[in-house]
This record gives C-alpha cells, structure tokens and sequence, in this order.
C-alpha cells in the first residue's frame, strides 16, 4: 500500500514536471536544450570551424551561433533556427544542401536547407565533446572527440554506429579532427602525437608514427596529395606517402597550430593560437604574428580571400603578414 | 480678527523691545556655538534612494563584488613606453608605496612587479607559469636584456590592456582598500586617504618624464570632499557682493546692516539645528543655508524698501519700523510659507540627500518669520535717519520711480500687454516642445561631480583610452543555490545572459565566471579553442571554475553568487535605461528556477535607481508645489484672475528652466531636482510682491494700467534688485571645483533672473489682459496682504 502510494506520487511529481515544462515560457527544444539566440553580434561569438557549403560559407562556434555567407565571404547571416547554444565545434557539408555540425554534450545538428535552419539528428550517447564532423557525400559521415569517441554513419545521419579508432592505450585519446586523404583514406588527428587512418571508411584503423609527442589538432589534404598534420608548439608535419613517413616542416613558432587552408593559387594559410599565422613562401613556411594576438581558430579561402575566425569571432581585417 | 492680532504682537514686541532682542540674541548665541560644530560631511549613500530595488542588491553586496573599493595608480611615460629602467623603477616604487599605506589590502596589490602576476604558458609539456618579474630580477638589475624578457611575458600573460596601457605608455598598480579595516572596524577616511595619495605617490613620484595618474571611488570621494570646502569662499565672496549691493541701493548703512544681520542670525539658527538634527553640512546641501540667506535678503529688501519710503515721506525711525512690522506681518509670514510648503514637499522624494535638504530648507524658511519679520522691524526701531539720508534717499528714488514708470506704461499698456502675452505663449509652446527629451542624470564622461577638466576626470579619461577598462560598469547579480557555480545548467543560465547581454546596444563588454570559466576550460585542454565550453561534469567545472582568479570577486565563497560586470559606452540616462530594460526583457522570459536575476550594482547600476527616483519624483514634486501656490493664492486673493496671472509665469520660468537645462548639458539628478522646485518658491515671492500692490491700488478703485504702473513703481525696482542681487550671489557657484554646484548655480542664477522678468512683464501683461477680455463685475477685493 505504502509502495503503491509512493509510486502514485512519484507519477504525479513526474507529471507535474512535465506540465511545468510544457508551460515553461522558455522556449526549449525536445532534447531540453536552449535553442541559439537571434544575436546582433553573432559574428563576434567565438567561432571554431567554418567550412565551404557549395557557394555558401558557413561557420559555427559558441552560444549555438552560425553564421553563413553567400557573398564569399563579406556579409554574414546568422542561421534562422539553432536548437542549441552550447559551444559548436565542427562543420561540415556534403554538398550545398545537406550539412552537419557536432559540439559540446554530444550534439549532432543537420540542415537540409544549406545552413539556415538546423535541427537535433543525434545526441551520443554519454553526452561526449564532440570536436570534428566529416562527411564525404551525403550519406557517409564521421564524427570523433573526446576519450576516443567516434561514430560513423552510412544513411546520411539517420542511425549512428560507434568505430574504434585506437587501441589500447590508444583508445581514450582525445580525437581532434577527423578528414580525408587521398584514395578514399580517412585520418584523424589525436592527443600526445597521434594520428590515425582507414582506408575501408572507417572499419578499421591503424596507428600512424608521426614521431611527435604534441597533441595534433588539425589536418589537411593539399591538392598534390600531400597530407599535413597541424599541432602544439607550431608543429607542422607533411607526408606524401599516405602517412606512413612523416616529416618536420621549420615554422619558428611555438604556438599551436588550430587549422590551415589551401588557397586557389596553391599556398597555404595556417593559422594558431596567440596571432600566429603561417604562409609558404619559395617552399618555406613564415610565420607572423596578428599585432592583437587573437586566438585564431580557423581558415577558409573564397577565392583569393581568406576568411579568419577567432576567439572574437569574424576577424574583419584577415590579412595574414 | 487678523488685524486685531498684528496690532495686539505689535504691542508686545514694540513695547518688550530690549527684551525681545535680548531673548533673540541669547538664542543665537546658543544655536551659535552648535553651528560651530558644524561639519562638512560628503555622505555618499545619502544620494542613494535606500528602498530602491538596485540599490538593495547594492548594498547588500557592496564589499564582495568588484570594483567599488579599487584604487587605481598609473604610472605613465610622458614619452616613450615604460619598457626603460626608469620607469620601471617608478612603478615599483609605487607598488612599494601603494603596498606600505595604510587603508590598502596588501594582499590585493597587483602590477608587473608582485608575484600575483604570472605569464601562464602552455606547451606540449602541459601549463607552465612564471612570474612576469622573477623573484631574481629587482631594481638595480634591471637590463635592457631582461627588459624585453619582462616585456615578453607581460605579452604572453595578456597583461597588455589591463597593467600595461595597450600602447606601452604606462603601466599601473591595481589594489583594493581595506575598508571597514579589519583591525578597528572603521570606516575609511576617502579624503584623508585621498590627500596621502597626493603626498606620498603622486607628488613623490611624478616628475618632468613621468606623470601619475590615481583613479578609483575614494580618491573620487576625496576629491569632493577637497572641492566641497571652497563653499565657504564663495558663500563669503557672495556676502560682500550682496551688501556692496544693498548698499548701492539703499544708501544707508544701517538698512544695509537690517537685512544682512538678520538673514545671518537665521543661517546660525538653521547651523545650529542642523547640528542638533545630526545631520553635517554636505555639498550637495550646500545650497541651502545660501537660500536661506538669499530669501530673507530678498525679503528684507523689500523691508528696508518700505522704511525708506515711510522715512522719506517724515516717519521717524521707531514709527516706520512698527509701521513695517504691521504691515509686513501678515503678507510675509504668507509668501515664507508658501516657500515653507514648496520645500517641505521634498520630503516626499525617497532619497535621503534631499530629504534632509527639505527639512533643513523648511525649517530654515520658518526660522524667517521670527528673524525678518520680528527681529528686523524691532531692531530698525533703534535707529533715526538724519536729512542727509532722507535727501539723498529720496533723490535716487525719484529717479527709480520715473524709470519704473515709464517701464510700467509700456507693459500695462493694452496693445503691448496683448503683444507680450502672444509672446510669451509661444515662447511658452516652443520651451515646452524645446525641453523634451531633457537629460536625466549625469551626461557627460568620468565622475560627475567633477568637471570634465578636473584633474580626477583627466586622469579617468587617460587612463580609460590607454587601458582596456571601461568605468561605467552595472553589474547584474545572479543569486543561486548553494554551489550554483559547479551545477552545469546554472552556469549554462548565466552563460547566456551574459551572452544575451553582450548584444545589449551600449554594452561594450561584458565579464562572468562563466564566460571565464570557459577560457580556463580550453586551457586545461591544452588552449585548445574547441575547449573553450562549460564542463557538463561537476568535477571538471569546478577545476576549470578554480582557475578563474578570486580577486575578479566573480563568485563567492559558497557560490551562490555569480555576478554578470556589463562595462557600457558611457552612463547616459538613456544608455543605462536600455540595459536595464534588456535585464528585465531577459529574467522574465527565462525564468531559471532557484536563480534570481538582481538589478544592480555597480556605479551605473546605482545611478539607473537615482535616475528612476528622480525621473518619477519631478513631475509629482512639481504638480505639489504648484497646488499649494494656486491654494495660496486663492486665499490670498480670492480671484481666479490671480491665480492665472501669478502661475502661468511662473510656468513658462519653469519650462525655459528646462531648456536651459537640455541646452547647456545640465541633467535632472538628485542636484538639479530640488533646484527646480525652490526656484518656483522663490519665484512666486516676486509675483506676491507684484501682484499684491496691483491688487490693492486696483481695489482702490484704480484701472488696471495706472494700478499696474503705481504697483511697479512702488516695488519694481526693489523686486529687480533683489533678483540681480541674488543672481550674482549664486552666480559665484558656477566657479566651483564641484561640476553639480556649478550647475546649480547656472540654473538658479538663471531662475531668478528669469523668474523675476516674468514677474514683472507677463504677470502684469496677463493681468491687464484678463481685466479687458473679461471685464470684472464686481469691486476688485483689498488684498489679505496689505504691504
């Protein structure tokens, strides 16, 4: 009788919360998240990852902010509906329609619409830090972050499957980037050094030697082939083997390296922490420093432009040195 | 029955006169030694009006959140950087300084020299942080070598834009004051504390290369308490100009000495009660005893005015002085009450400043019924005036009467009348719509007590546009649970606000533990920007929530407090009521259970309720003061007539006031309100004394324009007289180290002059107006006040 009365009243607390909710007047999405606010100053948010949604620009980063461009780059729009102000890590398109972005308590968002209005697709399980989304067409996408975590997906997001990137000792590293390689490799970028790769899009992973012990937080495929991986104290390290031989390139920096760019015309652009940001000149890397020493975060180029995101969002004068 | 009264006081006093003067001086010696121990006392909260939401959260934080016990010292190069030998060596002699005086918390002193200041740096390795000066680099070794490495880690620590100036021109020493001191429990003296700055950092330290700049609340006290105390200069400086100039117009030394003795004798009295109330004299107050004394002048004038006519048309001394007394008995005791009315709803305004100038104002107007309209009739009975008086007296009023007069016959003139009331209603309709939109509160940059050029201001100004800082800071208090700051979603909750806030038009930035918290995420995550997000676990969230430095004062002890700091543009009215407005927006839709969003700390904070208080007490203030003068009026009077003639001047004074008061930049504040309300006391005296006379000639059986003209000529010249007089008393103000008595002096200045010319053109224009439109029926009534 007690038990019985006790569970009467547990439903009725539970339902009495629910109406609560449903009376709630802020606004919540289904997954009781706080959807992203209309932001004036949405492109001075801290930004993290932008990426080219086939004309479009589109980049994400705190208070569930993104933000698109259609003009390469000079005007920016803030995204109509975000169900989501947490901190947005990673963006990535599979054509100009259909896009994803991962972030913090392991969200997954997808637009059907070219980024202007966002939806939950998943939440994985354990709410993890999400830090890098990679889709290769509008079905197979990839997911990794924090403590080794890392989903794949074969039917454009709908069910997600869980893959073992490292093994071992290897297993709880944090994931950094995932992105591809030539020959329809997949590799990703990792904690203390590491650096991963499939080539069976994503069944199996094999350790890479980079011969770094910095985390790597970035990576990137050049036009030639060529493979780069970006890490702490400025390093920069290129294979042109598929990763199986890395080797040191010179950047006389010490900053971390968060994200780099390969323009039209064929040069590269990194960028990192504290101002830095790296140009290749006569096959050598130079590094400048940003007079306001900004965080930088990442890097995309429309055309010769270079669009700059950093801890202050947007950065309206994106010179490099 | 009134008369009966007068005549039976009169009796009394004229024939107790030694006895009546005896008690009055007897009295003034005694309230003479408690003005003695009058102070001067700046009271800071005494502005503040205490029941105001804002100014609860206030004070109920006032010594945990940030801010209102920091003092600033800035060394700066005049040319160059700081990165020499030299100035370094300054600024660690100021640490040094700021370190050793007493009222400072030593724990709290922050520039490039202390060990609280680390270059944190991090690396594959992990975080690595170092003293931006080692404990191995002191003054004598100095290098340019380990200069550039000071230099370096100053970079790499982010000290540029807070203890060094964004362009290397100076650098400062940020600590806060130990205030109560934790040893006795006292309160910190802002001025004597000030005045050591001066002595034993500023003029110590600054030199031809080098300035120093002090910014920070009790150096800002302490500069008003300093500038408060040149007062007692201009209230000197306004005596002598007030008696060069009854001199001037009386010609006799004695009814000079009648009207200033006696209005003196009512200062001491109003001293003295002041003393027995408790209260000290505040700057801000200041203004009161001068009032004081410039209403029983101006009353006074009109006094001596009339002993002179007496005397000059034969009356001796002792029968022109009970004359005055009967006559001016009645009349007088009516305008100072309505002075004493106009005052006294001061009181009704929630904010102690001016609920103690109300009071003292009051009781200082009702102490001029016994010192002018007594003791000044029963002291002028002592005195005879000689044939030379009498000659020279009546000559210059003889050429007062045909200047009068021939004003009075182009006033009272009907067409005239018609073409200055036509325009004075426009003029009326172009002040009205000319005052919208008036400033409230402080307009313009740095501490508004001050003006712009001061040297605290200058400091402020430089020190702002070298630095990151922003001086106008509201700060929004978020009240939690008990350990809010580790629960992930209270965070998140105060996150976005302060998000939300940072979109705020006129909010420049903004400052929280969690938007903080979030850096000290990334950089537990290798300062990785990806990083830079609220922990989910409580564990992490609390690591990542003890990386953010104490001394910021962003949580407190048991976290149930997580204030938000918005630095604004600047503290307009408008600006702040914005903000606060998008607080509110903000709280009421995102209600958070168990959290509350609390209005406000912070100096902007606390004048957005000043703002509010004032703003809403203006119009009832004046709405008051005016009914009490149309019922006053009406009893006086008895005629509506009057009651238009008198207040429809006095209501364009008003609304040019207001004009004045948008043009030259001056806003309604707790300073200017209580202005605007005594200017119209003052202001009705001078239609009392107009109106009285026309009144009076017209029930005489008179017409209007040769009433008017009789009414001008017997107390025109008096009535501009007294305005100019004290127009040129309160004149001095505009003088003031002070930024708010300068700009009551300009408004009073201009509201006695502005007061007076209505009084005398539109009050009489209105009045011959009315009588030709609307012929009157009856006899006009003899006035109650037979002046």
């Amino acid at each position: 009788m007690k038990l019985k009365l006790t569970a009467s009243l547990t439903l009725l607390a539970s339902l009495a919360a629910s109406i609560v909710l449903a009376t709630s007047p802020a606004p919540t999405s289904p997954a009781g998240e706080v959807p992203a606010m209309k932001a004036r100053l949405a492109s001075h948010a801290s930004l993290v990852s932008v990426t080219a949604a086939g004309d479009a620009y589109v980049a994400v980063g705190d208070y569930g902010t993104i933000i698109r461009s259609t003009d390469g780059g000079k005007a920016w729009q803030q995204a109509a509906a975000v169900p989501v102000s947490g901190l947005l890590t990673s963006v990535s398109f599979a054509d100009a329609k259909n896009g994803w972005a991962v972030g913090h308590g392991g969200i997954i968002l997808v637009t059907r619409d070219g980024g202007d209005t966002w939806a939950i697709q998943h939440t994985a399980d354990g709410k993890p830090v999400l830090l890098s989304v990679f889709f290769t067409d509008a079905d197979h996408g990839y997911v990794v972050g924090a403590y080794g975590t890392a989903l794949q997906t074969a039917d454009g997001g709908k069910s997600w499957e869980p893959m073992q990137v490292g093994e071992g000792r290897d297993a709880d590293l944090h994931l950094n980037h995932v992105f591809s390689g030539p020959e329809g490799t997949l590799f990703a970028a990792g904690e203390s050094g590491s650096a991963f790769r499939s080539k069976d899009g994503g069944q199996h992973w094999e350790r890479l030697n980079t011969g770094v012990t910095g985390s790597l937080w970035s990576g990137l495929q050049r036009k030639g082939g060529q493979l780069l991986l970006l890490g702490m104290s400025g390093k920069v390290l290129e294979s042109t083997d598929l990763g199986d031989h890395w080797k040191v390139l010179e950047t006389g920096t010490n900053q971390a390296l968060t994200g780099g760019v390969e323009k039209a015309d064929g040069h590269l652009v990194l960028v990192g922490t504290g101002g830095a940001t790296i140009t290749d000149k006569d096959g050598q890397l130079v590094t400048g420093i940003r007079d306001d020493r900004q965080n930088l975060a990442a890097v995309a180029a429309s055309g010769g432009n270079l669009i700059l995101l950093g801890q202050n969002g947007l950065i309206q004068d994106p010179q490099t040195h | 029955m009134i008369e009966k009264l007068v005549i039976g006081l009169q009796r009394f006093f004229f024939g107790n006169r030694l006895l009546t003067l005896g008690v009055l001086l007897a009295f003034t010696a005694l309230m003479g030694v408690f003005a003695a121990q009058l102070k001067m006392s700046a009271g800071f909260d005494k502005q503040l009006p205490q029941d105001h939401e804002y100014i609860q959260t206030f004070n109920q934080y006032r010594d945990v959140l940030f801010g209102a016990n920091r003092i600033i010292v800035v060394v700066e190069a005049k040319k160059g950087d700081i990165w020499n030998e030299k100035a370094l060596t300054k600024l660690y002699d100021v640490t040094q300084a700021l370190f050793f005086m007493p009222g400072v918390d030593r724990r709290t002193v922050t520039s490039l020299w202390t060990p609280n200041t680390r270059a944190v740096q991090i690396t594959e390795e992990g975080m690595k942080a170092e003293d931006v000066i080692g404990g191995d680099v002191t003054v004598k070794s100095l290098t340019p070598d380990n200069i550039a490495g000071i230099r370096e880690r100053a970079v790499i620590g982010g000290f540029i834009g807070s203890l060094v100036a964004n362009d290397g021109s100076g650098a400062m020493v940020v600590a806060e004051l130990a205030d109560p001191d934790p040893a006795t429990g006292k309160r910190l003296d802002y001025f004597e504390f000030s005045k050591r700055l001066e002595d034993e950092v500023r003029s110590k330290f600054a030199d031809a290369d080098t300035n120093v700049r002090i910014i920070g609340f009790a150096k800002q006290m302490g500069d008003i308490s300093e500038g408060a105390t040149s007062v007692v200069e201009f209230f000197a400086l306004a005596f002598l100009l007030t008696a060069a100039a009854v001199y001037w117009y009386t010609r006799s030394w004695v009814l000079t000495f009648l009207p200033l003795a006696s209005s003196l004798v009512s200062v001491v009295w109003q001293f003295g009660t002041i003393t027995l109330l408790g209260f000290g004299l505040d700057p801000l107050a200041v203004l009161v005893p001068f009032l004081v004394f410039a209403i029983g002048v101006s009353h006074g004038i009109q006094q001596v005015n009339y002993i002179a006519k007496e005397v000059i048309n034969g009356a001796d001394g002792f029968t022109a002085a009970t004359r005055i007394f009967t006559g001016l008995l009645v009349p007088g005791t009516l305008a100072l009450i309505t002075a004493f009315v106009g005052f006294a709803t001061l009181v009704l305004v929630p904010i102690p400043m001016i609920r103690e100038l109300a009071i003292t104002a009051s009781v200082g107007v009702a102490y001029k019924i016994v010192t002018n309209l007594i003791m000044l009739p029963v002291l002028a009975s002592f005195f005879s005036f000689d044939k030379n008086f009498v000659a020279r007296a009546s000559k210059v009023e003889e050429m007062r009467n045909r200047l009068m007069a021939g004003l009075g016959v182009h006033i009272a003139n009907p067409r005239n009348a018609f073409i200055g009331t036509a325009v004075c209603l426009v003029l009326l309709v172009v002040s009205v719509w000319q005052s919208q939109g008036r400033h409230v509160g402080h307009v313009l940059p740095g501490a508004p007590e001050l003006h712009n050029d001061s040297r605290y201001n200058q400091d402020v100004e430089a020190v702002v546009s070298r630095f990151g800082l922003g001086l106008d800071m509201l700060t929004v208090v978020v009240e939690t649970p008990k350990d809010g700051c580790y629960k992930h979603e209270i965070m998140a909750y105060a996150d976005r606000l302060t998000w939300y806030l940072t979109n705020v038009p006129g909010v420049l930035s903004t400052q929280s533990l969690p938007t903080l918290t979030k850096l000290a995420a990334s950089g537990v995550n290798e300062g990785n920007p990806k990083w830079a997000s609220l922990p989910q676990e409580e564990l992490t969230l609390g690591e990542a929530v003890r990386q953010v430095p104490e001394g910021l004062r962003l949580y407190n002890a048991d976290c149930t407090l997580l204030p938000v700091n918005l630095y604004l543009t600047d503290h307009k009215a408008s600006t702040i009521k914005e903000v606060v407005a998008a607080v509110k927006t903000y709280r009421d839709a995102n209600p958070f259970p168990g959290v509350t969003v609390r209005l406000a700390s912070g100096n902007a904070g606390v004048q957005a309720a000043t703002n509010e208080v004032v703003e809403h007490s203006e119009l009832p203030m004046m709405l008051y003061v005016y009914a009490t003068i149309l019922i006053l009026v009406f009893l006086v009077y008895r005629d509506w007539r009057a009651m238009i003639a008198c207040c429809v001047p006095l209501t364009l004074a008003t609304f040019l006031g207001y004009w004045f008061m948008k043009s030259l930049n001056i806003g309604l504040t707790v300073a200017t309100l209580p202005v605007m309300v005594l200017a119209v006391g003052i202001g009705v005296d001078y239609a009392f004394y107009i109106y009285n006379r026309l009144q009076m000639h017209l029930s005489h059986g008179e017409d209007i324009v040769t009433a008017f003209k009789q009414a001008l000529r017997e107390v025109g010249v008096a009535t501009v007289f007294t305005a100019v007089t004290l127009s040129i008393g309160v004149a001095t103000w505009s003088f003031s180290a002070l930024k708010f008595q300068a700009d009551m002096g300009m408004l009073l200045t201009f509201m006695f002059m502005v007061n007076m010319i209505m009084a005398i053109t539109l009050l009489p224009a209105l009045a011959v107006m009315i009588d030709v439109l609307i012929p009157r029926r009856g006899p006009v009534k003899a006035p109650l006040m037979m002046h």
